[in-house]
């Protein structure tokens, strides 16, 4: 408090103050520009200059392993365009957007509100059990997955026979129509409890007299959750949500390993269909297009993540 | 003084980045000649395998001799899993420090890396250590393009039936001779209760050995040449109808009950443990298995055959050929110690580690003097004999075609067997990818 009044004081001298003070802040400056200075040629290194050769090599044909090189302007946007196994791994992507969103957030959220104020007890075994997959690494959690999908001795055929079921006979991973779907499973299976951790720390934020005044009112649980907690936690959901999509845009890991995309492409998303062109057919100018277009659609989730959490504030 | 030491610091931090950061140093050794090392200079050859933890015992043992009798080469051994290797050699093979020596294939896997420049010139070491004399001249030629030699062979691998003698008794089998019979064994098989045979084609390259053999029995080895080749003209490439029924052979063994559920979603690794097991009488796979068959005790209780022919009038091609392909070893050409390659590429296809060969993996061997019919495994010998008696050999579907057409073949048979894709539309596919490919090749 002290300091901001301070920092008040020193504003309405501005004149005087800045005068005095513009060596030493050229020279504070000059520092700080080189304290940043290593940060920021790693950035430009890592992530600025890769990201523009990028854009310039996707007007490119070429090959990691060839030596010839050529200019083909905006070819490879145009057999983007015409691509069916390109627009099946968008609409992967976005199946896994869609239904992350609503069965993470939705799942993690009522998992949260149980363990915040649903159960008295056993909090830390139910907090510990539900986080116990985002600790794992994912190439742990495919290869576990691809144990339990397994067609031969996998507990998903167990199970779905033991509640009356036939299992697919293509296998889990093995049919075209169904792959991404079991895919998903594993996907929520680990990031739902990423997604209840956060929450629950927004909801144990929560001023504990809100509960207590609405309890005055007589306000039902139920009540206190979709007037108190929610509205609450607003900004929270937004940033999960957030980051739920950009790991679902993002997804290539768990994809890789259980399917490698397949069978036939048909569990393609962009991250593996990227590899995919990169370094197994040799395409790698292809790729980066692919890449370009990812890139864009990272950008405007970005954007759209910016706009959303900036609102409240101003309005505050 | 503070200040000056934080700006130091920035600077020093800002120079380890931009070293780091640097081009490495020029190649040592610049003023020698290509491929002699300096008197003393220990020679480090790194060497990628594409292998199984059988096969690295062998390798890691006939390395161990070969440093032993070499002591200024060192082999630097990175063995990779079958489907990580194509990925990680294509990898390496772009950058500047690639393998000096690694495995690979024949047909275009071979072939690309020539038109692109990355393999060195073997001819001179094929007089010079007079490969030609001791190895199998139809193998030296796979790794030939154009009379000059980019690899050496060290096995030949081929794919039959395996089956076990025991099941086949107690369910009254016999060994078809035709692929009706095939098929005719296949339902009895099903019927029994068990898919006849072993199929995992999660991977994808099971299903395109099948492939291989009834396109070559079904369209004729010449269509294939054409075609393969990209070398046919547009307006007839990948349009044999011979193409569509291989497809619909593959259709009629799985309709027959030839495979089980799932063969899409089941890798190579777990059909091996199913017919280990005796989950199913039979497995169609590479000599490759031969090492793992005697690992799990089952050696001299098999049976081995070839696709049989097929006697309908659509069939045009020869019915005695053996689907297989050598196997071989490759030397970058960006590599500082050409000679001292070459050296390893010598002793690995010499009499007695070849013999070693036969004897610890079970692989055939590219020469004829390593087979010591009283000592190697019967299968080996079998194949060994069968290999001589084939008119000609179709070499594997997804290693001879160019790399972004056997993709689409291979997604094609996953998704006939998926029900997913039609015969002809597979086959459309494939003329298609075909077709661009011819024309970017032309340009």
């Amino acid at each position: 408090m002290t300091n901001s009044v301070q920092t008040y004081d020193n504003q309405s001298e501005k004149p005087r103050k800045r005068r005095r003070a513009s060596a030493r802040q050229r020279s504070e400056w000059r520092d700080g520009y080189m304290l940043v200075a290593p940060a920021l040629i790693l950035f430009v290194l890592l992530v600025v200059y890769p990201m523009f050769n990028t854009i310039y090599l996707s007007f490119f044909n070429y090959g990691l392993t060839d030596a010839r090189i050529r200019f083909i302007g905006a070819n490879n946007f145009i057999e983007l365009m015409g691509d069916e196994v390109f627009w099946r791994a968008l609409r992967n992507n976005l199946t896994i957007l869609i239904v992350s969103v609503i069965v993470q957030v939705g799942v993690g959220l009522i998992l949260a509100a149980l363990i915040d104020r649903g159960i008295r007890w056993g909090k830390s075994i139910a907090r510990t059990l539900n986080f116990v997959p985002v600790v794992m690494s994912a190439v742990a959690v495919a290869i576990l997955w691809q144990l339990i999908y397994d067609p031969t001795v996998g507990l998903a055929n167990r199970f779905v026979s033991l509640i009356g079921l036939d299992p697919p006979s293509q296998g889990w991973l093995g049919d075209p129509r169904i792959v991404i779907y079991s895919i998903l499973v594993v996907a929520c299976w680990q990031y739902t409890g990423y997604v209840m951790i956060i929450i629950l720390a927004g909801m144990q934020s929560v001023s504990q007299e809100l509960y207590e005044a609405a309890a005055i009112d007589g306000a039902t649980e139920i009540q206190k959750f979709f007037s108190i907690t929610l509205p609450s936690i607003r900004n929270v959901n937004i940033a999960v949500i957030l980051i739920t999509m950009i790991g679902a845009v993002k997804v290539f890991d768990l994809v890789y390993i259980l399917t490698r995309g397949g069978p036939a492409n048909a569990s393609q998303v962009m991250g593996t269909y990227i590899y995919y062109n990169a370094f197994t057919v040799n395409r790698a100018g292809y790729a980066s297009a692919i890449s370009v277009v990812l890139l864009v659609f990272a950008l405007i989730l970005g954007f759209l993540q910016l706009r959303l959490s900036v609102r409240p504030r101003e309005a505050a | 003084m503070f200040q000056r030491f934080v700006r130091l610091m920035v600077v020093l931090a800002i120079g380890v980045v931009m070293v780091a950061c640097a081009a490495p140093a020029a190649a040592p050794g610049g003023a020698e000649p290509a491929g002699v090392a300096p008197a003393g200079e220990r020679q480090v050859l790194d060497l990628w395998f594409n292998s199984d933890d059988l096969f690295n015992q062998y390798n890691e043992k006939i390395i161990a001799e070969f440093e032993a009798a070499n002591p200024d080469i060192d082999i630097v051994y990175s063995p990779y899993p079958n489907e990580a290797y194509k990925t990680n050699l294509q990898v390496a093979i772009g950058s500047d420090d690639p393998p000096d020596i690694f495995f690979n294939w024949a047909g275009d896997d071979t072939g690309r890396y020539v038109r692109e420049g990355h393999l060195l010139d073997l001819t001179p070491y094929a007089d010079q250590y007079a490969w030609g004399e001791q190895l199998s001249p139809a193998m030296l030629a796979a790794f030939s393009v154009d009379d000059t030699l980019y690899g050496v062979p060290y096995s030949q691998e081929a794919k039959y039936f395996y089956y076990h003698t025991d099941m086949f008794e107690e369910m009254g089998l016999t060994v078809p001779t035709t692929f009706d019979e095939l098929l005719a064994l296949c339902t009895t098989v099903s019927d029994a209760g068990m898919p006849a045979l072993a199929f995992g084609n999660q991977e994808r390259w099971e299903g395109v050995h099948y492939m291989t053999i009834f396109n070559q029995k079904m369209a004729g080895e010449d269509t294939l040449a054409a075609d393969y080749s990209l070398s046919n003209d547009p307006d007839t490439l990948f349009t044999d109808p011979g193409y569509v029924e291989a497809f619909k052979r593959l259709q009629a063994m799985q309709e027959a009950g030839c495979f089980g559920d799932a063969i899409n979603s089941t890798t190579p690794d777990a059909a091996l443990i199913q017919f280990v097991n005796k989950q199913t009488p039979m497995y169609y796979q590479g000599t490759w298995i031969m090492g793992a068959l005697k690992d799990n005790g089952l050696e001299g209780q098999y049976g081995m055959f070839r696709m049989p022919p097929m006697t309908d009038a659509a069939a045009k091609g020869n019915q005695n050929f053996v689907l297989a392909g050598p196997v071989g070893l490759e030397v970058s050409n960006k590599t500082q110690y050409p000679d001292a390659a070459a050296k390893f590429l010598d002793f690995y296809v010499s009499q007695p580690s070849q013999q070693a060969l036969l004897v610890d993996t079970n692989r055939i061997p590219v020469r004829a003097d390593a087979v010591d019919r009283e000592t190697a495994a019967p299968g080996v010998v079998a194949v060994a004999d069968d290999l001589a008696t084939g008119e000609g050999t179709a070499l594997w579907l997804d290693v001879v075609l160019e790399n972004s057409i056997s993709e689409v073949y291979l997604n094609a048979i996953q998704e006939v067997l998926a029900g997913t894709k039609t015969p002809e539309e597979a086959v459309q596919a494939v003329r298609e990818q075909a077709l661009k490919v011819q024309a970017e090749m032309a340009e």
